[in-house]
């Protein structure tokens, strides 16, 4: 039983000492390395002021020195607060001034960039970069530490002063009111379900774990930490690797990975663009999958190709990290989706009516999830976390639940079939996104008098996004203008990828945007354009 | 600098219909463009349709490769590559 993340590395170092920790680019770190690197960075950071509690914003690409870094801000009793490197640094500076972050991990090269988006009220106390350059602008003038003040450390062992129930990390999610949100993490938390999927999956030191996801979004716990729990070796897929579906299939398959995890998008990419089919997959053993529903004929491809492999399908929202599990034994041969299975993690799941009240099997209704896995709350949001975290009555015990918004239906096996959305979160590759932060976004541009964002269905991205606005009258203005605003604060994967001009919204009878009439004629149209493309291409 | 007709068509694109950025417009040939994730996997499929499309050639998908598109000179090097060959055409297959 641990109680903080990093004593996974620690022990792992202890045991595996000499084996690969992490294998990127050509490069790679023991366990010993890894572990004296993080406990450098640890005392870096506390020499700077950073203590038991605070929040440390990670701004950088993949790299060994950001895994070191990760492990280091959580040794010295912080949370990381991992920031999209492909973001706009304006998001940077929006997160890290909401969780009034105590330092920053970055690189040189985006050291300008940050400088401008802070506009000279930098919220914290020092900024680590993971390079050595001459000429870095300093950050507002704040104490800049470089690679070589961190090889001054000590690599010693570092008496960590935080416990079970600190934040681990924090997670942004995209906010509904245009603000997104940062979900609290503990040690406790994201530990219940490391151990639970570790023994489940029976990772081992000789695993070979694939990270494909970016250190932002949660499935990258699993490949990390789980790793470490095993002293397993991990790869990380580079930056300049992860968009290209060939090379990253060649690569997982060349380096003879023993775990795949990733989002169906990513998957479904590596099959249809990757050339998968033409590897030795022999030594692939498990494959999970997260994030999005994975439509059945693309599993089944997969799983054709790795006949000897275990595959699951992980489910759970950021708030609870993976919550329920669903093990597929037998290759599906309809079109029936994927369960997403029962709980896991040690956790519970409830599923319950408007009124709170458990439904039976068989009928729908919205999954609530108790346990350990579940966050702390949303940071500095005391409102939106009470109405996300709930007490409920389960057996006439009153348990805390967090309701996803989910809603499912309990079949008679006890699984748990997936049915959609009550509000209007949506999955395009894997990410989660708001659309109501798109519409805030695009309703801020002067020219724009109302917006309304959509999500169009996708089978290979489950999503595509699209937006319609209405001009404010006289105002003139251009896709690719409302499109560059978008950018300038949102990440990349939720700038709309068309946005079209009415002269106004359909509406409802009682005067609301009539969003399905809207997505109905974008269906058209798409199916439209579809059977365009494919008359072409034949 | 001096740039192809090839290459100033992708700069176009990636800049007006790609990445949407003000701060691009100094892009050069040979910026990187995947050090910093400035192209992700949605980025890439659309600009291989670009290239596809607006100089009538085919990319096999294990072309589709990172050496390819490092830069805007890399793609252009691509595309002329397969405009040269003669199955690269869309009316080879």
């Amino acid at each position: 039983m641990h109680t903080l993340l990093p004593q996974l590395l620690s022990e792992a170092a202890a045991r595996y000492g000499e084996r690969p920790a992490i294998v990127m680019d050509d490069r790679s770190c023991t366990y010993t390395d890894l572990e004296a690197t993080s406990n450098r960075f640890a005392r870096t950071l506390v020499g700077a002021g950073v203590a038991r509690g605070d929040r440390v914003a990670l701004w950088l690409p993949k790299s060994i020195d950001a895994v070191a870094a990760l492990y280091g801000i959580m040794k010295a009793g912080a949370a990381y607060v991992p920031v999209d490197p492909a973001s706009p640094a304006a998001r940077l500076a929006y997160i890290a001034r909401d969780c009034e972050v105590a330092a920053l991990v970055t690189t040189t090269d985006r050291a300008a960039s940050a400088e401008a988006a802070f506009g000279g009220e930098v919220p914290m106390r020092a900024v680590v970069y993971t390079d050595e350059k001459c000429d870095v602008v300093p950050l507002a003038g704040l104490p800049a530490i470089f690679p070589a003040e961190l090889e001054s450390q000590s690599p010693e062992a570092f008496q960590n002063p935080a416990d079970s129930d600190d934040l681990a990390y924090i997670l942004y999610t995209s906010g509904s009111t245009g603000e997104p949100k940062g979900v609290m993490i503990s040690h406790r938390g994201s530990l219940a379900f490391v151990e639970w999927a570790a023994r489940k999956f029976e990772i081992s030191h000789r695993d070979r774990l694939a990270n494909h996801a970016p250190f932002h979004f949660d499935l990258s716990t699993f490949d990390l930490f789980a790793g470490a729990w095993a002293g397993a070796t991990v790869y990380p897929v580079a930056q300049r690797i992860a968009a290209f579906p060939a090379a990253v299939a060649r690569q997982w398959a060349d380096e003879r990975l023993t775990v795949w995890y990733a989002t169906p998008s990513t998957l479904i990419l590596m099959l249809t663009r990757g050339n998968l089919a033409a590897y030795d997959l022999s030594s692939l053993r498990l494959l999970l999958f997260a994030g999005e529903v994975f439509p059945v004929k693309y599993l089944r491809a997969l799983m054709s190709l790795a006949p000897q492999a275990r595959f699951a399908n992980l489910y759970g929202p950021t708030e609870t990290n993976v919550c329920t599990c669903y093990e597929v034994a037998l290759v599906p041969d309809g079109d029936e989706p994927l369960s997403i299975g029962s709980a896991c993690s040690g956790d519970k799941i409830h599923v319950l009516d408007e009124a709170g009240r458990g439904v039976e099997d068989g009928s729908v209704g919205e999954l609530w999830v108790s346990g350990p896995t579940v966050m702390r709350g949303y940071w500095g949001r005391p409102e939106r976390t009470a109405q996300s975290l709930r007490a409920i009555r389960v057996n006439g015990m009153r348990v805390v639940a967090y309701r996803t918004g989910d809603l499912v239906r309990r079949r008679a096996d006890g699984n748990l079939d997936f049915l959609g959305r009550r509000d209007h979160q949506i999955k395009t590759r894997g990410y989660r996104v708001e659309l109501g932060e798109i519409e805030f976004t695009l309703n801020r541009h002067p020219a724009v008098d109302e917006a309304v964002a959509l999500a169009v269905p996708d089978e290979q991205v489950t999503n595509l996004l699209k937006a319609v606005a209405v001009l404010k009258p006289g105002a003139r203005v251009d896709e690719n203008d409302l499109k560059q605003h978008c950018a300038a604060t949102l990440p990349r994967y939720m700038v709309p990828e068309s946005i079209e001009f009415r002269s106004e919204l359909p509406r409802t009878s009682s005067d609301k945007v009539d969003r399905r009439a809207l997505l109905a004629e974008m269906e058209t149209t798409l199916r439209e354009s579809d059977r365009r493309i494919e008359s072409h291409g034949s | 600098m001096d740039l192809s007709i090839a290459e100033s068509a992708i700069r176009n694109f990636l800049i007006d219909d790609l990445l949407y950025d003000r701060n691009l417009k100094k892009l050069s040939a040979d910026d990187p463009l995947l050090s910093e994730g400035l192209l992700d996997s949605l980025a890439i499929l659309k600009t291989v349709a670009f290239c596809e499309e607006t100089f009538g050639i085919s990319i096999p998908d294990e072309e589709v490769l990172p050496d390819h598109f490092e830069t805007i000179r890399a793609i252009g090097q691509l595309v002329e590559r397969l405009m040269a060959s003669p199955s690269g055409h869309l009316s080879g297959r």
